[in-house]
């Protein structure tokens, strides 16, 4: 009996062993049509690592990432962001729908951390998307990466200086972004795989800050004046 | 059969005051606040008494200590009590909220006879700075009706029991406010007196409770108790004949222990999340090991996960001569739900937690967090980051009420050091926080930098610029 | 360039509750310090604000616009929910206004309003304004913008704007992007608004702390049901300049032409129903008056009271008043037709024609009254009549007003609800999430007459918070919050009448009772607009003296009424300057026994002055001592001049009266009768929130021009500022001493009826049945007790002998229909047992038990417990028709009970009854050797004074009076009276426990005595509770 009672016990255990089931596209579109159709109509590559390289923050980096973040939350997948340089801003995140209950933010102390972690994110069939800024990355450990995400099939975004274009990487996508004349953003397509590179194209980033609604600017006086202390 | 009653008049405040330095009068009110429930004897000597208003009590002690009443504290401290007796007496009931009745025939036994074993228990009781008042009857109706009256005497002389009681003021007896009152009408003031009374007519007259209730104080009717159960601990000890130098050495013992463990939790359809594991060295302090899963779980080889990335983050501090692992949580397993039968939920959820628990025991559990939004105006009261545990939804709020904003947040407002080479929108001014000295006062503009950079800046009270954030 | 011209239109006050945070008036004040042209006050569904607004506009060239802002609780199909201004255009738009808040306002709960858009479409609002306040994007598309704004539009084109506001808050601009849009989709005009919810910005605080309150959660949750910032203010106009373009600014003033209604134009329309058709107003008056003149004078009038009608008639035409007196005089008339009885006070109450008319039984021969106080000429306002009816009768004057003038033209007035300190703390402290139990903790900690430290000090004593920065936040919000209203309620009794419906005059809306309406307005806004109220009050005393003057009617065996009283009676006066007091009217309080054989009244005018002179008001000012002296000869009366010898003449030239006070301010200090006006206002409103310096340095130096030395006038200003809100006018004294006198009358020639009266009106007064019924037997009245074969519900006089047979109503917990079916089936020769008693009148177990328990069944068994225990067990209802017989009832007695003691009885009898007709438990204490060395209260009177004396008693009263410094009286009851102890505050701060706790307190001490008075000076104090054990004693603390 208690024999019997045990094995039913055990059943506990037989929702275990389940593996999800593979779909194996090989990449994510961007959400962004003028992009997808410079990378051959693919987007970000699954399984691979890519690069975004630019110099300075608040030229519309994260927005070029928004459709694909809106996308996989949704999905239930998560999405890491590895050592950010500043704080990812939740109330931006969640009105751009962005499931912030799928978002974890990860900070590291040492380098041996951050490639560890990196690795972890990226072979668990969990993640949908990695984020990271690496201080400085040897391309040895950029090849130890870039298997790691082959082991998964998740979308890995490098964030880097632009000094790293002339570097050789293992990356499969390398972006250079660049600010606009009018708040757009320009992108140039360093590498990809299994095609030539070396495109241009400009994404309009204006909607980020709502500029379309808005008019000329018109300064209004501080509003304590004569409080000053 | 003999039974010793504890009453605790002022449990909680026992339990207060043996935390406290200052031994201040200190009552216990009524969740509204309206009333005092318990006083402590500093509070009663300057004329407080339960049952009394809030009001009249601070007017008689206009410093007076006010707690209010938790009545889940309360339990967990009278279970409390139970424990520490239950090395005394092997049947106990707990009788809540401030009494606890032990079997007497197992402590005389043990202390060999009743005068020794009521000291044991008085001693143990000044021990823990606890008031009880205690009684022996030969009911536990008869004791503990004693015990609440404060005549308990330590004697099991069944008729010097049965007077005491029968002197038993009627109010003191216990009987609902009804009865009481019908009993007073009928001019009787004493139990006693109602002993006497021809027990049918008593039935009749008054109702066969009452009259059960004056057998179960004679001990003429049965009054069956329910025993008390300790609470489960799953407690699991390896003790090594030769001392073990490397963590690698302890994980196959381990191995077996989880096994155990894992038969234990499957068996009580429990998880746990936390493990404490005791190392013992020969000349060392033990080295206390707490491990927490991110969430529910009951698998041996999850817990072995955790353990070994811990020993690799935190090498042995000394050889290990016994090794102690022991679980107090336990969590009832949620019944699997319809979903997870036919979809993988389960699975991905598995595979989370695997991932979530390997992370933080390796960068500790501080460096993953999670963000949400919070309703605040000021920039940087406007959102938290909280540690990751077990998948939680919080309650969503309205995507459509939040303001446009960059998302990228600095951590501290920045100087602004250029003249924008264009502005674009504001002022948005927000100001508020006033009430927690965190005031913000400032007007918010939108401006693209030389660099191309569209910042979120601000100009504060101090006439100030700063940047706040980029529009990433 | 200079500011442009601007008119606000959106500006909430804190009329509406928990939102704005200003008071009307200082908005209205900052308005004008901004130099707005206009600004309209637009509370929520409400217009409660405009009075106050209105009053502080009236001499500025600001223009007050009535409005009011509107949220309906349902949409038109496709259309976002309506949310929008009204503002009056005219006084037919305002009345169209008040008719839709009242809808509004009828519809829900008090406090809440719910408009739904058809009511928009089906009442009247042609000649309104609507300021459209279009939804945010975040809150509904701009399709179903454009429909509500449609829908706006047919129903008030061309009268409708779009209104825009920049409130600088994230969102703004795509607000003012639809606004734009929809301008140009409806061709409608944009006018700017403030969304003003405060005068100022330093408001901020005080609004995100009401916001809170409102959402019930502390300010660090509130997070976004606060606003983003503070611009939600009265802002100049050279910011404003800045924000909005001309055209809307433009916008505004153009409205603002168009709103022409002032609120001052409202006039009162008398209801004309009273005036038979063929009569004047006038002449009808005149004729009541002629016919009352008869009655009062059936010797033909006095000359020199007919010169006073002549007089009054003339004042009462040239002011119109006619109606007024009418509405009164029938009401009156109403409430005599029915037996009910009434008694009329106030200022134009004790005049000639009320006495002819009825309204009052104050004869004016008997009483000298101020004539400019009876009505104003300068003042333009109503007279003040207020008339007070049995309280147990008055509901039925209520519905006859409700019937006879319709609910549509019938209802209270408001009584705005404010916060006192105590609220203010709490809620500030609630909003500041500080901990509810120390909240509580400091609240009864306060000392709130302890001047000298003041209660910011006490809270920082009491660790609330040790921050001083958040201290001073808090009181700050503190002070600022006090005064604020919080809900209106209905007041006591006063009712606007109308010609028309009332709805188009003001607002009505629903009371907490059921079946109650209130405007929108409280006394002071009627006041300050010239409306008129009628006040409709109950007092105890007139049910009591109702009920004895016809157990004396009964014993008389003809109608005894007031009028049939004779005046001035020594024996009454002989009483009363025993101090033997308990019971009558006013003068029952501790404080009036003891000054009773001081004062030595033997006149109906030192009633008069014996009801003012026990006031705070006169103790204060330190009148009462210079007026004993006077009154005995121990000091000589002058006078400055004649003109202040003809105002305190009367009251021996000590002012006692609030007219006195109003009246020196005019001879004495030249004050106009107007600016006299303004200091009463000023001084009924001083102890809240007023402020009398203002009024110094005129009086003073007024005084001084007048040749009055300056210590005179400090002395008299000082006066004013004790007299504060506490002042008693001679027209309420003269009217309530009339029924002191007649229930001292009563009391004195006819004790039963008097006691029995008093007892069947109960609550009321000052003293519990059980001292009562002690006072009546020591004035050797009998009193039996309860028995279901003697007793009706009422007490009753029974027999030749007229004992007083107390009540079934005396019984705690028993049912008056119960009571009623028990004397109904009473038999001829009475219940002859409990089952039949059970039987006949269908009682229930618990009325038995109740019965057996007062001992109310003393012929059925030998003791009460043995009554008892034979009901017991008898639970089932026996069948319906089940023979029963009640001649083989068998005693079914049981051995084992004991027989009740005296002291169990007394017991018993306090449980069941509050009062005992045994022996008082102090008797038996005595007997029982408890109270050894105690004196009775009897003793006392013999005993010298300035020994030591101990005494004992049962506690029945504590209390603190303001004018008291700190001490505490103590009332104690034994066997023989009532014990006064003096509890000195050093005293009682040693002896906390026994002076708060104790129910039987002992007392040692020494005795003092004033004349007749006796106190004892506590010293030491000790709790005997333990000797009464189960006694339940209730005791008057602290009221």
């Amino acid at each position: 009996m208690s024999e019997l009672l045990n094995t039913l016990m055990q059943d506990a255990r037989v929702w275990q062993g389940h593996r999800p089931i593979q779909t194996s596209q090989p990449a994510e579109p961007t959400g962004y049509q003028v992009l997808d159709n410079q990378l051959g109509g693919i987007g970000w590559p699954r399984g691979a690592l890519s690069e975004c390289l630019l110099d300075a923050p608040g030229i519309g980096e994260l927005h070029l990432l928004l459709p694909l973040m809106q996308r996989l939350t949704r999905a239930g997948k998560t999405v890491f962001w590895l050592n950010p340089p500043h704080i990812p801003y939740a109330p931006a995140l969640a009105r751009e729908g962005v499931d912030l209950d799928q978002v974890i933010l990860i900070h590291t102390r040492g380098e041996g951390d951050f490639l560890w972690t990196l690795e972890n994110c990226l072979r668990s069939p969990v993640t949908g998307l990695v984020m990271a800024w690496p201080d400085k990355l040897a391309a040895r450990e950029v090849r130890r990466l870039q298997l790691a995400a082959e082991a998964g099939s998740n979308v890995c975004v490098l964030f880097r200086e632009c000094r790293y274009a002339e570097q050789n990487s293992p990356a499969a996508l390398r972006l250079e972004l660049e600010p606009g004349d009018h708040q757009d953003l320009k992108i140039h397509v360093l590498k990809r795989r299994g095609s030539w590179s070396g495109q241009r194209c400009a994404l309009a980033m204006a909607q980020r800050a709502d500029l379309a609604f808005r008019e000329a600017p018109r300064v209004v006086h501080g509003p304590w004046a004569g409080s000053r202390r | 059969m003999l039974w010793l009653y504890l009453h605790f008049p002022h449990l909680l405040l026992d339990h207060i005051r043996r935390s406290r330095d200052n031994a201040g009068a200190l009552v216990i009110v009524e969740g509204s606040g309206q009333k005092v429930i318990q006083a402590c004897p500093e509070a009663r000597d300057q004329g407080i008494r339960a049952g009394m208003r809030l009001k009249t009590a601070i007017s008689l002690v206009p410093d007076l200590g006010i707690v209010r009443a938790d009545h889940k504290q309360e339990a967990r401290i009278l279970a409390d009590q139970a424990l520490w007796l239950y090395r005394y007496a092997a049947h106990i009931v707990l009788v809540p909220p401030d009494g606890v009745l032990a079997e007497v025939g197992s402590l005389q036994r043990l202390y060999g006879g009743l005068p020794a074993a009521w000291q044991t228990v008085e001693h143990a009781l000044n021990d823990r700075q606890l008031t009880a008042w205690m009684a022996i009857g030969h009911t536990p109706l008869a004791a503990r009706l004693l015990a609440r009256s404060g005549k308990g005497e330590c004697t099991a002389d069944q008729g010097h029991i049965l007077r005491s009681l029968g002197q038993m003021p009627l109010l003191a007896a216990g009987f609902d406010e009804r009865t009481c009152t019908r009993l007073q009408r009928l001019g009787l003031n004493t139990l006693g007196e109602v002993f006497d009374l021809p027990p049918a007519e008593l039935a009749r007259r008054l109702s066969p409770e009452t009259l059960a209730r004056i057998q179960k104080v004679q001990g003429t009717r049965a009054d069956p108790q329910i025993p008390w159960q300790p609470p489960h601990h799953f407690r699991q000890q390896a003790d090594f004949v030769q001392e073990i130098e490397h963590a690698q050495g302890l994980l196959f013992p381990l191995q077996r222990m989880l096994g155990e463990l894992e038969e234990d939790l499957c068996w009580r359809q429990q998880d746990t999340d936390s493990l404490l594991l005791v190392l013992h060295h020969r000349h060392q302090e033990p080295a206390r090991l707490r491990i927490r899963t991110s969430g529910p779980e009951h698998r041996a080889e999850a817990f072995l996960n955790l353990l070994r990335l811990r020993f690799e983050q935190q090498p042995l501090q000394a050889p290990v001569i016994a090794l102690v692992l022991s679980v107090r949580r336990f969590i009832d397993r949620e019944a699997p739900s319809g979903q997870d039968l036919l979809g993988e939920t389960r699975d991905l959820n598995e595979a989370w937690h695997t991932l979530v628990s390997r992370l933080q025991a390796r960068l500790g559990a501080q460096a993953l967090r999670r963000l949400s939004p919070q309703a605040d105006h000021r920039p940087e009261r406007a959102w938290s980051a909280t540690e990751v545990a077990r998948q939680t939804r919080p309650a969503r709020t309205d995507l459509q009420q939040l303001p446009r904003r960059p998302l990228w947040l600095l951590q501290g407002p920045q100087p602004l050091t250029e003249a924008p080479r264009a502005w674009f929108a504001g002022p948005e001014r927000v100001s508020g926080g006033w009430w927690d000295g965190q005031r913000v006062q400032r007007d918010y503009y939108i401006a693209q930098l030389h660099s191309g950079q569209l910042a979120w800046v601000f100009r504060d009270v101090r006439d100030g610029w700063f940047v706040h954030g980029w529009f990433g | 360039m200079s500011a442009p011209s601007y008119a606000e239109l959106f500006c909430f006050s804190n009329f509406t509750f928990l939102t704005g945070a200003s008071h009307p008036h200082e908005l209205a004040t900052q308005a004008a310090e901004l130099g707005y042209t206009a600004l309209a006050i637009t509370d929520a569904c409400s217009v409660a604000g405009i009075p106050r607004a209105w009053a502080a506009l009236k001499d500025s060239p600001v223009k007050l616009i009535t409005g009011s802002w509107f949220e309906l609780s349902d949409a038109p199909p496709g259309a976002a929910l309506p949310r929008f201004i009204l503002l009056a255009r005219s006084r037919t738009g305002y009345g169209q206004l008040c008719q839709l808040i009242t809808t509004g306002r009828r519809r829900a709960e008090k406090g809440s309003y719910r408009l739904l858009f058809r009511d928009l479409e089906t009442h009247a609002l042609d000649d309104c304004q609507c300021l459209w306040l279009p939804p945010a994007i975040s809150h509904a598309g701009a399709d179903e913008a454009l429909a509500c704004g449609e829908w706006l539009q047919r129903l008030f084109e061309p009268r409708l704007r779009i209104a825009a506001s920049r409130t600088l808050e994230s969102g703004e601009e795509q607000l003012l992007a639809r606004v734009r849009w929809l301008a140009d989709q409806l061709r409608c005009p944009v006018v700017a608004t403030g969304e003003v919810h405060m005068h100022s910005r330093e408001r901020q605080p005080l609004q995100d702390v009401l916001t809170a309150l409102r959402h019930n959660t502390p300010l660090e949750q509130a997070g976004h049901h606060l606003f983003q910032n503070g611009e939600r203010y009265l802002r100049p106009r050279a910011v404003l300049q800045r924000l909005f373009p001309e055209a809307w600014l433009n916008e505004t003033l153009a409205i603002a032409r168009q709103c022409t209604f002032e609120p001052g134009s409202l006039r009162y329309e008398y209801p004309p129903d009273l005036v038979p058709d063929h009569e004047t107003p006038a002449g009808y008056l005149k004729k009541l008056t002629r016919e009352g003149e008869r009655r009062r004078y059936p010797q033909g009038t006095p000359l020199s009271v007919q010169r006073l009608i002549r007089k009054e008639l003339e004042l009462i035409s040239e002011m119109n008043y006619e109606h007024y007196f009418l509405t009164i005089h029938d009401i009156v008339a109403f409430a005599r037709s029915r037996g009910i009885l009434c008694q009329g006070r106030g200022s134009a109450a004790n005049s000639a024609v009320c006495y002819c008319l009825g309204i009052t039984e104050v004869n004016p021969v008997r009483v000298e009254l101020l004539f400019e106080r009876f009505i104003s000429k300068d003042r333009d306002e109503p007279p003040d009549i207020d008339v007070d009816f049995e309280h147990e009768r008055r509901e039925e004057v209520i519905q006859y007003i409700y019937r006879r003038y319709s609910r549509e033209r019938a209802a209270l007035a408001a009584t705005v609800i404010r916060y006192r300190p105590r609220s203010a703390i709490r809620d500030v402290a609630r909003a500041l999430g500080f901990d509810p139990a120390l909240v509580e903790q400091l609240l009864e900690g306060i000392d709130w007459r302890d001047k000298a430290t003041n209660w910011r000090q006490q809270i920082l004593d009491k660790r609330l918070t040790r921050n001083p920065r958040v201290a001073d936040q808090f009181f700050t919000l503190v002070n600022t919050l006090l005064g604020f209203p919080r809900h209106l309620s209905q007041h006591v009794g006063g009712f606007v009448i109308s010609a028309g419906p009332l709805a188009e005059l003001v607002p009505v809306e629903n009371a907490a009772m059921a079946d109650r309406t209130v405007i929108q307005w409280d006394k002071d806004d009627l006041e300050s607009l010239g409306l008129m109220k009628v006040d409709v009050l109950a007092l105890g005393m007139l049910s009591a003296i109702r009920k004895s003057l016809a157990l004396i009617s009964e014993e008389k065996g003809q109608s005894f009424t007031m009028q049939d009283i004779p005046g001035e009676d020594r024996a009454t006066y002989a009483m009363l300057q025993q101090g033997d007091s308990i019971g009558v009217f006013q003068v029952e309080s501790r404080a009036q026994i003891n000054m009773l054989p001081r004062l030595k009244p033997a006149t109906y005018y030192d009633l008069v002055i014996e009801v003012a002179i026990v006031r705070p008001g006169p103790i204060q000012g330190d009148m009462v001592h210079p007026y004993l002296r006077r009154k005995h000869g121990l000091e000589a009366v002058d006078y400055p001049n004649d003109a202040i010898r003809g105002v305190l003449e009367r009251t021996l030239g000590v002012p006692i009266f609030q007219e006195q006070v109003i009246k020196l301010a005019m001879v004495a200090a030249g004050f106009s009768a107007g600016e006299a006006d303004q200091l009463r206002r000023a001084m009924a409103a001083w102890k809240s929130h007023g402020d009398l310096t203002p009024f110094r340095d005129k009086l003073i130096s007024g005084m001084l021009e007048r040749g009055h030395d300056a210590d005179f006038a400090e002395r008299l200003y000082q006066q004013i500022c004790g007299f504060g809100g506490y002042g008693f006018p001679e027209s309420h004294a003269a009217s309530f001493a009339l029924l002191v006198y007649v229930s001292a009358w009563i009391k004195r020639h006819h004790p039963a009826a008097f006691y029995c009266g008093l007892l069947n009106s109960q609550p009321m007064g000052f003293y519990s049945p059980s001292q009562l019924v002690q006072d009546a037997r020591r004035h050797q009245v009998t009193v039996l007790p309860p028995d279901v074969n003697h007793s009706q519900w009422d007490h009753t006089l029974e027999g030749p002998d007229r004992q007083l047979r107390l009540g079934l109503r005396i019984i705690n917990g028993l049912s008056g229909s119960s009571a009623d079916r028990l004397c109904q089936h009473r038999p001829a020769t009475g219940y002859r047992s409990a089952t039949e008693l059970r039987r006949l009148a269908g009682l229930n177990q618990r009325d038995m038990e109740l019965l057996a328990g007062a001992n109310a069944m003393p012929g059925f068994s030998a003791n009460r417990h043995q009554a008892y225990w034979q009901l017991l067990g008898h639970e089932q209802p026996t069948a319906l028709f089940a023979a029963e017989d009640p001649d083989d009832y068998q005693p079914d007695q049981c051995d084992q009970l004991p027989t009740p003691t005296e002291g169990q009885n007394v017991v018993a009898d306090y449980a069941s009854q509050g009062l005992t007709l045994q022996r008082h438990p102090l008797a038996l204490l005595r007997e029982q050797g408890h109270l050894r060395f105690c004196l009775t209260a009897e003793q006392l009177k013999t005993t010298k004074a300035g020994i030591p004396v101990q005494v004992a008693g049962l506690v029945t009263g504590r209390q603190r009076p303001s004018s008291a410094s700190g001490v505490t009286f103590v009332t104690l009851e034994d066997e023989t009276g009532n014990v006064n102890v003096v509890v000195w505050l050093e005293t009682a701060r040693r002896q906390r426990k026994p002076l708060l706790t104790a129910r039987l307190l002992h007392v040692k001490g020494v005795l003092e005595r004033e004349g007749d008075i006796v106190h004892v000076m506590a010293g030491k104090l000790s709790d005997l509770s333990h000797l009464i054990n189960s006694l339940p004693v209730s005791s008057r603390d602290f009221h």
